[in-house]
């Protein structure tokens, strides 16, 4: 059975007290920001999508598809640091004027540097997950937890398509499996 | 009653738009709307070459998980599927697929975007919302499938455009 699925049974506003509710939500959304940025609960796992890919396949871009592994997870990457300058700054960051200067050129010499920055990142979106502004407006009107909700779930839509691209390469699943049961 | 108000919509600031604006595809990624946008039924039920699955099927696919936790709002106590296959039903017909599935999310965005849904804890004492958050996210991940699946297709950008400037 996915987790995400568990519990799906609700209770009752009411049926607990609510003055802690506030905090909980608080909690509940800093457990689950760091997870859903690697998924592993709702689809496959970041490290899972990523294992057992030799770099020349991850640069390899599938017929009639116009990107490859490692396109897609430099793309990742340039969201997630924008998104990472935003919040570490305090202040809303210039968007880029095309969406193609968010796609870097990326070759099969960058692919461990290319991996190596994503878990980094990572590491980084962790100690922003737990802080306790997250309802603070950092983006404009956007708060710092709306943001790394709307970049979690950014990245979960590439990492769909790093499934989707290795399928079509014939590199899929990984030799551990991939989410099935 | 305000006390209960006033910390419903504490909860609904920290989780925020983020979990209503997720469902119909988040703002930062196109939506589900533009991703289906233009798909004849034969074009949904093509599978591209070296892909296991067509836009249709990935959109049943969905589809399923998202009937099952509205079953489960409901207080219907859903069958959970045995097998990861399961949850994988035919999509039959596809105009119908699509004005469901479109529908159903919408719905969920509602609840999504409700205070006091949001607040109230599931079996876990977790926030609600934790939960849509996590199925949005399940949403999301197989709506960048429906794109890379019309690209092999040859059927991206949709007529109204992709989420390219």
């Amino acid at each position: 059975m996915p987790a995400f699925c568990q519990n799906a049974r609700m209770t009752l506003p009411g049926d607990r007290p609510s003055d802690d509710r506030s905090q909980r939500a608080q909690l509940a959304l800093a457990r689950l920001l760091p997870k859903l940025f690697r998924g592993g609960q709702a689809f496959v796992g970041v490290e899972a999508s990523l294992s057992g890919l030799d770099a020349g396949t991850a640069a390899r871009v599938p017929d009639a598809l116009p990107h490859s592994v490692l396109d897609l997870l430099a793309h990742v990457n340039w969201w997630n640091r924008w998104m990472l300058e935003t919040i570490e700054m305090g202040q809303a960051q210039p968007y880029p004027k095309h969406a193609a200067d968010t796609w870097p050129e990326v070759g099969e010499a960058d692919w461990g540097r290319v991996k190596n920055e994503f878990y980094g990142l990572l590491a980084r979106i962790d100690a922003h997950a737990a802080r306790p502004d997250l309802a603070s407006p950092v983006n404009h009107e956007e708060t710092i937890g709306e943001l790394l909700a709307d970049f979690a779930l950014h990245t979960a839509h590439h990492f769909g398509q790093i499934v989707t691209v290795r399928q079509a390469l014939g590199a899929w699943p990984p030799p551990a499996g991939g989410d099935t049961w | 009653v305000s006390e209960q108000r006033s910390s419903e919509n504490s909860v609904h600031e920290v989780f925020g738009r983020a979990v209503g604006n997720l469902f119909l595809g988040g703002p930062a990624n196109v939506s589900w709307g533009q991703a289906l946008e233009g798909l004849e039924p034969g074009q949904a039920e093509r599978t591209p070459n070296h892909l296991p699955h067509s836009v249709a099927q990935v959109v049943a696919h969905v589809q399923f998980w998202q009937e099952h936790l509205l079953a489960s709002i409901d207080g219907k106590n859903p069958v959970m599927p045995e097998h990861a296959a399961g949850g994988w039903p035919p999509p039959g017909e596809w105009v119908g697929l699509h004005d469901a599935f479109l529908r159903d999310a919408a719905r969920l965005r509602a609840l999504a975007r409700d205070p006091e849904r949001c607040a109230a804890p599931d079996g876990n004492g977790v926030p609600f919302a934790a939960m849509l958050t996590n199925y949005a996210g399940h949403n999301i991940y197989h709506l960048g499938q429906v794109v890379t699946i019309r690209q092999a297709l040859g059927l991206w950008p949709p007529p109204g455009g992709g989420d390219t400037w």
